[in-house]
């Protein structure tokens, strides 16, 4: 499935680790250190977002596709 | 009255062995009855009693055959065993020997399912390779069961615990009778209108009996789910109860929780692997920082930087004048050629000149101011004779005829 707008959050996680590796490889010039280490906490924001990010949600799908929140509900019932 | 024949115990266990084992009822028979007490040892072997309502036998599973049934036998289902009825002779007890195990009760039904998955199977529905691979992290899971059930609540109780904030999207459908099979399909296919926001599917619903599982076994939902773009994890009745759409899943969960445990990681994991990365982002960049430090320090301890003017300047002046004094040189030298040139063309210059003739005594003579370059270029009248030291005026007062030297030779006279 391409996904080619936002990439994913293990896309994100795999381009910091290397973001990691780049900055350990002694060869890298101070340029590019600097770069690297900017996208380095940058990325690591993004991702801690998407981990803080949205709230618990369950929607229900009816037969014609739309989606209506249950969260309330599902609890509820789970109670009773 | 033969007593004189006294047998030994092991002996007669023997005749007895031999005895059942040449009878060819006992040889391959066929016995139904309810299981009671299985136990399988760690061998492999399968140990329980068959039994009915007056009676029971002892059986016993040897692992070879064990492993190719397609079930777990389990205390009280009814099942009809093929084998032979032999003597234990250790224990002097007989028992069958079973090679193979058929469920009761499930006849037609199991026929079906045992047969639909091996033309699925041959078709490659089951194959590995089609499997595909869970998201690491999924961003929506999509679930598909009954709006009621307890799996729909065990899904979100573990998947919850796990990742607090974990955002799902149900479709609902029946998960037996005659509708089922279809709102399954429609479920997932509606489902998969969703990607690649829902990344993840799971579909099943609590144990029942191959009856009520029968949605889970057939033929269409095995096709909507191998069909699907979205990975599938089944989690159909319980642990011991395999439905086609198990085979069919991309992976199989033995229960609803199990299967949120799969497709759902657990937060924390992520945040401390975070955290991790924070730490060796910044580690590195000290690390890097901290070696071109290092290496600067080292550079500027270096003689250039310690004391500039002996360690680069001196050589470098000591050069340059070298290269003054080369040049130097070098000019005079060449003054020098340039000088004798000269004067060895001066020389040359002054052999040249028109005075050099008269200095070995030839004259010009001028009249009325121009230098005769003939005797037909003179007249009568006064003109100027000069030589290289001093000038005569003389009156020119006729020609002779003939040649110059001739006349110069006959009369003695000086031109």
């Amino acid at each position: 499935m391409p996904r080619k707008k936002e990439p994913t959050f293990e896309e994100k996680l795999g381009r910091l680790r290397e973001l990691v590796e780049l900055l350990e490889d002694a060869q890298m010039p101070l340029k590019e250190t600097f770069a690297a280490y900017e996208e380095g906490v940058q990325l690591l924001g993004e991702l801690e977002r998407m981990l803080s990010e949205g709230k618990r949600r369950i929607e229900e799908m009816s037969k014609d596709g739309l989606k209506t929140d249950i969260t309330g509900d599902v609890a509820r019932t789970k109670e009773g | 009255m033969q007593s004189s024949w006294t047998l030994s115990v092991s002996q007669l266990n023997e005749y007895v062995r031999v005895q059942l084992a040449s009878d060819p009822v006992l040889r391959d028979l066929s016995v139904e009855g309810e299981i009671s007490g299985f136990k399988r040892a760690v061998s492999g072997h399968m140990y329980f009693a068959l039994k009915d309502e007056g009676a029971r036998v002892q059986c016993v599973m040897f692992r070879q055959y064990a492993l190719g049934l397609d079930f777990l036998p389990a205390d009280g289902m009814r099942v009809t065993l093929r084998g032979s009825a032999s003597l234990f002779v250790r224990d002097g007890s007989y028992q069958v020997y079973v090679e193979d195990m058929q469920r009761q009760g499930v006849g037609d039904l199991y026929r079906e399912f045992v047969l639909l998955k091996e033309r699925l199977s041959r078709e490659g529905l089951f194959d590995p390779a089609r499997k595909k691979p869970l998201p690491e992290l999924p961003r929506c899971v999509g679930i598909v069961t009954s709006r009621t059930g307890a799996v729909l609540h065990d899904i979100l109780r573990v998947g919850w615990s796990r990742w607090p904030n974990m955002r799902f999207l149900l479709a609902p459908c029946a998960v037996q009778g005659e509708q089922a099979a279809g709102e399954i399909v429609a479920a997932i296919e509606s489902l998969n209108r969703y990607a690649p926001e829902c990344d993840v599917i799971l579909c099943g619903r609590g144990g029942g009996s191959l009856e009520d599982l029968r949605p889970f076994n057939e033929e269409r939902v095995a096709r909507a789910i191998c069909a699907s773009r979205i990975p599938v994890v089944s989690c159909v009745g319980h642990e011991t109860d395999f439905t086609i759409a198990d085979f069919a899943a991309d992976h199989r969960a033995a229960t609803p929780s199990n299967a949120a445990e799969i497709a759902i990681p657990l937060q924390s994991d992520y945040i401390e692997l975070l955290q991790e990365s924070a730490f060796s982002l910044r580690r590195a960049a000290q690390h890097k920082t901290a070696r071109l430090r290092q290496e600067l320090s080292a550079l500027a301890s270096r003689p250039l930087f310690r004391a500039p003017a002996s360690a680069w300047v001196e050589p470098r002046r000591e050069e340059l004048s070298q290269l003054k004094r080369r040049l130097q040189a070098a000019a005079r030298s060449a003054l020098q050629t340039s000088r004798s040139a000269l004067a060895l063309e001066e020389a040359r210059l002054k052999a040249l000149r028109p005075g050099a003739p008269l200095e070995r005594g030839y004259a010009l003579i001028e009249q009325n101011g121009k230098i005769a370059a003939g005797s037909a270029q003179l007249q009568p009248g006064p003109a100027l004779v000069r030589m290289h030291d001093g000038c005569w005026t003389a009156d020119l007062t006729g020609k002779i005829e003939g040649s110059a030297w001739e006349h110069a030779e006959e009369k003695g006279t000086d031109v």
